[in-house]
């Protein structure tokens, strides 16, 4: 059996669960036959349905039926690729975090440059500094001054 | 006739040609950009309107429309990133024949497919105008509903390898649309207590996360490698066999796109999945579906333009919107001191028939200068990664915040974009979950009215006639996709 199988039946058997259980907590109209708990809760059963079957399948089979994880993720992923990803998603939450706070000026040009950083295998400041303060002026002009957005300032210069 | 006439000099005037030309560049531009969409660059573009004619400024708008409606097939195809959802399905096969070095022809058939879409919905909204909406005003929920379950039946045709995978993530997008308050009983549901979550997920930062960002995440993981596509892209036009290939399968597109363009919200999201689901299911060879198969590219995008001018039918003379852009387009339209309607044909048919005409120009306009573009707008693929990935990540992030100046948009779209990369980590397909976030609010709310309707009587589903012809089809729709993917999955083994 693939861990992957299992851990993704296990996943979509909780996501189930806990759909189920939220619906508990909805208010009721005994009037309405359909009321707001009938669709999400129907819906977390048959979730709930599927992944037990996706579960029983890869146990009862032995090897996954449905071999449909990346090859990507069937060879040992390297510690550097992981902390790559993981670097990237905590910079883009880092992004949606900081940007109220900075502005969008200086939360782009963090990001833009982390992110050019990071796909390089050699890093080059000078480089990635000119492209990310290229970018960002870019985007200000097209967003900001053509599109007129309203982009960010950031609390922090008000 | 002499209207037409009249009308064929007005959109040649220079002025009009003028916004007619400049539209369509700016809309394959902007739609040439993850999260710049049809819908983003009309609301922003009205303002600039106001003092342009009433037929200028409604030519330049409903060009710009068309042009982002091919335009976000480039990068779809290019780098796997659609430039509006509705693009998404261009994705499954458009990727795939990027990577055999074929974007060129790629691209030129969803080019063409959309030019012949455009220009099919077009005639079909002269002739048929006030017909078809009549048809349309007779659909109640019940319908609506039938109608949604059939277009979750696509469900099924772009689920890849996987159906039991895919449909637990069409289920999962089914759950996430609940997010949000009951349109029926005003009751928050699943919001947590977060006063944003109340007006459930927005569905373009939803799709912005899914594709764009997702696609970012993976290119850092692939790392600064070899990129695939690597070669000049050469052949840009496609051959005659190829295109002919794809002439019955872009007029079916074509046919979907009109349909469902005409059916008041249902939208060219659903118009080209749509299409895409039946172009596999009547297709010979299902399982070259997902592996570069051009007529995968043709149909949705064909259905894609399509709906263009089908969704023009209702909101001209019905005034109720045939999708989001156009719920845009109307403002613009009163803005113009025009309300949309019955009255408008009465009343303003020196307006109406140049949009008809302009509508033709334009989609023609697409074709040239689509073509002369092509060279310019598949350099996409050369530029390095490094630089690449953080264009798009930065535009994706900038592009879901620019529509509504809310950062909360913003965390919507980094949160699906990290939602993506590990559902298909997890070999769960994220096109499903991006169709059924679209029809599940459209499906549940129809099926409970039906049910209010019928006092729980579930036979009111089979008891209309429209109604029970949808429930036919899709049963026989999605056994035939089960069989064919089962059907599929063997010739692979063997």
């Amino acid at each position: 059996m693939k861990k992957p199988e299992i851990i993704a039946s296990i996943l979509g058997l909780s996501l189930g669960l806990v759909t189920y259980w939220g619906t508990l907590h909805f208010r009721t109209f005994p009037i309405h036959l359909a009321g707001p708990e009938f669709f999400p809760r129907m819906l977390s059963i048959l979730l709930v349905g599927l992944s037990l079957a996706l579960l029983v399948l890869n146990l009862v089979k032995g090897k996954p039926l449905q071999n449909t994880t990346r090859e990507g993720a069937e060879r040992k992923e390297s510690a550097k690729q992981f902390s790559q990803i993981a670097s990237a998603m905590a910079a883009s939450v880092g992004y949606f975090l900081i940007m109220g706070f900075v502005g969008f000026l200086l939360s782009t040009f963090l990001y833009f440059g982390f992110l050019m950083l990071l796909m390089q295998r050699k890093k080059k400041y000078l480089r990635t500094t000119a492209w990310s303060l290229s970018i960002t002026i870019i985007a200000y002009i097209l967003f900001g001054v053509l599109l007129k957005a309203t982009l960010p300032v950031g609390t922090m210069f008000r | 006739m002499e209207a037409w006439l009249n009308s064929i000099v007005v959109i040649f005037q220079p002025l009009n040609i003028l916004m007619n030309i400049g539209g369509m560049l700016i809309g394959m531009c902007m739609s040439c950009i993850p999260g710049l969409t049809a819908t983003l660059a009309i609301s922003l573009l009205i303002p600039f309107t106001y003092g342009l004619p009433p037929v200028a400024s409604l030519i330049l708008l409903l060009s710009l429309y068309n042009g982002a409606m091919y335009g976000g097939s480039v990068t779809a195809i290019t780098i796997r990133t659609p430039g509006g959802p509705s693009n998404a399905p261009t994705v499954l096969d458009g990727y795939q024949l990027a990577l055999k070095g074929k974007a060129g022809t790629a691209i030129s058939i969803s080019l063409i497919a959309g030019t012949i879409g455009g220009l099919f919905s077009c005639v079909v909204m002269i002739l048929l105008s006030l017909p078809l909406s009549r048809i349309a005003l007779k659909f109640s929920p019940v319908e609506y509903f039938t109608l949604a379950l059939f277009g979750l039946s696509a469900v099924f045709a772009v689920s890849g390898k996987s159906m039991l995978k895919g449909t637990m993530s069409g289920i999962f997008g089914l759950i996430l649309g609940t997010i949000g308050m009951d349109e029926i009983l005003p009751i928050p549901r699943f919001t947590m207590g977060v006063k944003n979550l109340e007006g459930g997920i927005p569905f373009l930062p939803a799709v912005i996360g899914l594709f764009a960002l997702a696609e970012v995440f993976r290119l850092i993981e692939q790392g600064e490698v070899h990129t695939e596509i690597t070669a000049r892209i050469k052949n840009i036009l496609p051959t005659w066999k190829e295109f002919t290939g794809t002439l019955k399968e872009t007029l079916r597109g074509s046919v979907i796109g009109t349909w469902i363009g005409i059916l008041p919200g249902a939208g060219a999201t659903i118009a080209s999945f749509m299409a895409y689901s039946e172009t596999k299911r009547a297709s010979k060879h299902p399982e070259t579906f997902g592996t570069g198969d051009l007529n995968g590219v043709a149909s949705p995008e064909a259905a894609n333009n399509a709906n263009n001018a089908g969704a023009l039918i209702p909101t001209l003379t019905l005034g109720i919107p045939g999708d989001a852009v156009m719920a845009v387009l109307m403002s613009a339209l009163i803005v113009q001191g025009l309300q949309p309607g019955p009255f408008l044909f009465r009343d303003h048919m020196d307006v109406v028939y140049p949009i008809f005409s302009a509508m033709i120009l334009s989609n023609l306009l697409m074709l040239g200068l689509g073509f002369a573009l092509l060279p310019l707008s598949s350099n996409i693929a050369y530029i390095k990664k490094e630089i690449l990935v953080p264009i798009i990540a930065v535009s994706g992030i900038i592009g879901s915040f620019a529509a509504t100046g809310s950062l909360y948009e913003v965390g919507i779209a980094v949160f699906f974009g990290i939602l993506g990369y590990v559902m298909e980590r997890f070999g769960f397909p994220v096109a499903p979950l991006c169709l059924s976030l679209i029809l599940g609010p459209i499906a549940e709310n129809s099926l409970r009215q039906s049910l209010i309707m019928s006092r729980g009587n579930i036979t009111i589903f089979f008891t209309r006639p429209i109604s029970l012809i949808l429930i036919i089809v899709t049963i026989v729709s999605v056994i035939y996709l089960i069989i064919q993917g089962k059907r599929g999955a063997k010739l692979a083994e063997d």
